[in-house]
C-alpha cells in the first residue's frame, strides 16, 4: 500500500492523474490510497511522515511547487517528488532537491507508467534498512544510507559511518553479501565495499567520497564498478 | 577384398566429412532454408567417389572430375562467391588428401618399404594398414582445420584466390601424379611425389591464414572508415541544424520586437489585436527544450521533431549546464545514435506503447545519461542486434561505447521487462585532466 498525494490548483487534473495512476495500481497489483491537496501551503500543512509519492503541479497561487519542494525536503529525504508541468513553463532546475522527476502535461499512460516502474524499482518503501552489530566498543545500529565504505582489516571488517569506523565481527564475505543485495552498494577492489550514493568522482585507481575520503578500486575490478555507478546514478536521475 | 571396400567407404566417408565441416566455416549464406542444405555437398561428395571408384574404371582420373563437380554443387547450396566455393574445395582437397596423404604413406614407407601395394582380386589396392593409418590422420588434421576456421567470417577476394589456386595447382598436378601410378599403374607412387605435395599443402594453409589476417585487418579499416564517415555526417547535419536554428532565432527575436511595438503604440485596435495574435503564434517558439548546451539543445529538438513524426511520446529532461567537457561529435555519438536507436525500437511497438525517456544531468561530479524506451524482445543485452546487417547494425552502440570509454567512463545497456534502457556516466574530472 502506497500512499499518494496529488497537489494541484485544477480540480480535473486532480481526477484525470488519479483515474492514470489506478490504472497503473491496477496493471502492477498494487494498492494506492490518494491524498489530494490544492495548494503547496495545504500540503505542507497536512504532510505525513508516511506519504510515498508526491505529484505537485509547480504553478500554484499561494506556494508553488518548486517552494513547496524546497520545504518537504528539508524534512524529508525518501519521499517521491514528480512536478507536473507543460513545456512552456518548464523551469528545469536540475536535480538540486535531490531524485525529482518532471511529468508533463498534458499527461499520457504510456510515460507515467515508464515513470513509476523507474521510481519502483529504487523506491524501498519507508522503512530504511539498516545494519546491526555489536563489537567490545558497545552496540550500533547503522543505517545502511549512512554507512559511507567497508573495509577488510586483519579478519573482520572496519566500517564507516557517521563520522566514526567500527570493526564488525564478520569477515568480508559476510559483509559483502549482505551489503550488495543493497542496490547502493558495489565492491571495487577485494578489501573495500563502497556507498555508490557517497561516490563523488572517479580519479584513475580511487573513487573519492563527497567526504574528501579516498577509497581504492583495483583495476580488475574498475570497469564492472564504473558500469555500477553508471547504472546507479542512471536510476537516481 | 571386403576390407578394402569397407576401408575405402569409411576413407570415402571421413572425406565427406571433411568437406562438410570445412563448407560449414567457410561458406555463410546458405540458398536453401532446408537443414539438409548443409548435408547435400557432403553426401553427393560420398555418392559420387563410391561411384567413380568401384563403378567405372577412372583411376585417377576422377579426381580432376571431383573438383569440378564439388564446387559446381557447393555453388547450387550456397550464395557465396565461386572464388570463396573453389577456396572450400581446395582447402578440402588440401586437408582431407594431400596433407593426410602425405603423412600416412610417409609413415607406409617408413614401415613397409616397398610392399604399399597388395593386389587383390585383380586390381591394386594400397595396404589396408595404411588406410587405417590414414582415416585417423585425417580425422586429426580436420580437428586441427575446424579449429584454425571455425571463426572464419570473411569474403575471399579474387586476388587472394588465385595465389591460393596456383599453389594448390602445383599440389594438385603432384598428388595426381602419385594416384596414377597408384591406381592406374599398380605401383607405389614415389615418396617424394606425397611429401612434396604435403609440403605445398602446408604453404597452402600459410598463405591462407596469412590472408585471412589481412581480410581481417582490411575489414577493421573498412569499419573505421565508414565509423568515422558515418559520425562526421552526422556531426555536420547538426552544425548545419545549428546555424538555421541560429537564424531563425534572430528573425523570431526581432519580429517580436517589431509586434510589440505595433502593439504599444498608435494604430487601430484591429492592428493591435492582429499583432497580438501574431505574436502568441510565435510564442510556441519558444518553447523548445533548453539543457544548458547549444549544441545538445538542436540534437533534442532534431530528435523530439522526428519521433513526433513517428507518434512517439518522447520527453527529455536534460540539465547540462556547466558540462562542457564532452566535445560535440561526441555529444552528437552518445545523445544522436542513442535516440536513434530508440526511436527505432520504439516504431515496431503500438502506438500506445512508443515511448522514450531521455535524462541527463550532472550528479556528484559525474555527467550521467539515461535513455529508456519500450521495446520488443529484439535487441540483446550486450547491445548487438540479430540483423541479418550485423556489420553496420549494434555499430550505434559500440560507438557510444567507445565515445564514453574515451573519457574513462562507462555505458550500459540492459533489457528486460520489454525495456530498453541505455545508462551512460562521465566523470567529469577527464575534462580537467584535459584543460
Amino acid at each position: 500500500m502506497f500512499n499518494i498525494v496529488i497537489c494541484d490548483d485544477e480540480n480535473a487534473l486532480i481526477v484525470e492523474l488519479k483515474d492514470l495512476l489506478s490504472r497503473y495500481a491496477a496493471d502492477t497489483g498494487r494498492e494506492f490510497c490518494f491524498f489530494e491537496f490544492h495548494d503547496g501551503i495545504e500540503l505542507l500543512e497536512n504532510y505525513q511522515p508516511d506519504f510515498d509519492l508526491i505529484f505537485m503541479d509547480i504553478k500554484m497561487e499561494k506556494l508553488n511547487g518548486l517552494k513547496t519542494a524546497e520545504e518537504i525536503r528539508k524534512t524529508d529525504s525518501t519521499v517521491g517528488l514528480f512536478f507536473l508541468t507543460s513545456l512552456s513553463q518548464y523551469v528545469w532546475k536540475g536535480y538540486e532537491y535531490g531524485a525529482i522527476n518532471y511529468l508533463l502535461k498534458p499527461m499520457k499512460y504510456g510515460r507515467l507508467k515508464m515513470e513509476l516502474d523507474r521510481f519502483f524499482s529504487r523506491y524501498q518503501g519507508r522503512e530504511e534498512g539498516y545494519l546491526s552489530f555489536s563489537n567490545d566498543n558497545g552496540k550500533y545500529k547503522v543505517l545502511y544510507k549512512n554507512l559511507r565504505y567497508a573495509e577488510t582489516q586483519k579478519r573482520n571488517v572496519l566500517l564507516h559511518f557517521d563520522g566514526q569506523e567500527q570493526v564488525i565481527y564478520k569477515n568480508m564475505k559476510e559483509i559483502a553479501s549482505l551489503l550488495e543485495a543493497q542496490r547502493q552498494f558495489a565492491r571495487c577492489h577485494a578489501s573495500f565495499i563502497v556507498n555508490m550514493a557517497y561516490v563523488k568522482s572517479v580519479e584513475n585507481l580511487e573513487a573519492v567520497l563527497t567526504t574528501g575520503e579516498r577509497v581504492p578500486i583495483s583495476q580488475p575490478k574498475r570497469k564492472e564498478f564504473m558500469a555500477k555507478l553508471a547504472d546507479f546514478w542512471g536510476d537516481m536521475l | 577384398m571386403w576390407v578394402y571396400q569397407t576401408l575405402d567407404i569409411l576413407s570415402t566417408i571421413t572425406e565427406g566429412f571433411c568437406l562438410y565441416v570445412i563448407s560449414r566455416c567457410l561458406c555463410k549464406e546458405p540458398r536453401f532454408q532446408s537443414i539438409i542444405n548443409k548435408f547435400i555437398p557432403m553426401i553427393a561428395y560420398i555418392v559420387l567417389t563410391y561411384a567413380m571408384t568401384w563403378l567405372t574404371e577412372l583411376g585417377a582420373w576422377k579426381v580432376p572430375l571431383i573438383f569440378v563437380f564439388s564446387v559446381a554443387i557447393l555453388k547450387i547450396c550456397y550464395k557465396d562467391s565461386l572464388c570463396q566455393g573453389i577456396t572450400v574445395i581446395e582447402m578440402f582437397f588440401v586437408s582431407a588428401v594431400y596433407l593426410t596423404e602425405s603423412i600416412c604413406f610417409s609413415v607406409g614407407n617408413w614401415v613397409y618399404g616397398n610392399e604399399q601395394i597388395a593386389l587383390v582380386d585383380g586390381q591394386s589396392f594400397t595396404r589396408w594398414e595404411i588406410y587405417a593409418i590414414g582415416l585417423a590422420v585425417r580425422l586429426f588434421v580436420i580437428g586441427v582445420f575446424y579449429l584454425l576456421l571455425k571463426n572464419f567470417k570473411y569474403k575471399m577476394q579474387i586476388k587472394d584466390s588465385i595465389i591460393l589456386s596456383a599453389i594448390f595447382l602445383i599440389a594438385f598436378v603432384i598428388s595426381f601424379l602419385a594416384a596414377f601410378s597408384i591406381l592406374n599403374l599398380g605401383k607405389a607412387a614415389d615418396l617424394t611425389l606425397f611429401i612434396s605435395s604435403g609440403i605445398l599443402s602446408a604453404i597452402f594453409m600459410i598463405i591462407f591464414v596469412y590472408t585471412k589476417n589481412l581480410l581481417y585487418l582490411r575489414e577493421q579499416e573498412q569499419r573505421n572508415k565508414v565509423r568515422i564517415a558515418q559520425l562526421q555526417q552526422q556531426y555536420a547535419y547538426y552544425q548545419d541544424k545549428q546555424k538555421d536554428e541560429e537564424r531563425i532565432r534572430s528573425i523570431y527575436h526581432d519580429m517580436k520586437n517589431h509586434l510589440l511595438v505595433l502593439e504599444g503604440s498608435q494604430g487601430t485596435e484591429a492592428t493591435r489585436q492582429m499583432a497580438q495574435e501574431l505574436r502568441s503564434q510565435i510564442a510556441d517558439y519558444e518553447n523548445y527544450i533548453h539543457t544548458g548546451n547549444d549544441f545538445l539543445d538542436i540534437i533534442i529538438k532534431d530528435k523530439a521533431e522526428k519521433a513526433r513524426e513517428k507518434q512517439i511520446d518522447f520527453s527529455a529532461f536534460i540539465d547540462f549546464s556547466g558540462v562542457n567537457f564532452i566535445e560535440p561529435l561526441d555529444i552528437s555519438t552518445l545523445f544522436g545514435n542513442g535516440i536513434d536507436n530508440a526511436i527505432e525500437a520504439s516504431e515496431k511497438l503500438p502506438e500506445e506503447q512508443r515511448v522514450i525517456l531521455v535524462k541527463a544531468g550532472k550528479v556528484q561530479d559525474f555527467a550521467s545519461i539515461l535513455i529508456e524506451n519500450n521495446c520488443a524482445d529484439e535487441l540483446h543485452a550486450d547491445g548487438h542486434t540479430t540483423k541479418a546487417d550485423k556489420f553496420l547494425h549494434g555499430y550505434g552502440i559500440s560507438n557510444m561505447k567507445k565515445a564514453a570509454e574515451k573519457y574513462g567512463g562507462s555505458c550500459t545497456t540492459t533489457q528486460e521487462n520489454g525495456k530498453f534502457t541505455l545508462k551512460i556516466l562521465l566523470p567529469l574530472s577527464a575534462g580537467k585532466a584535459v584543460d
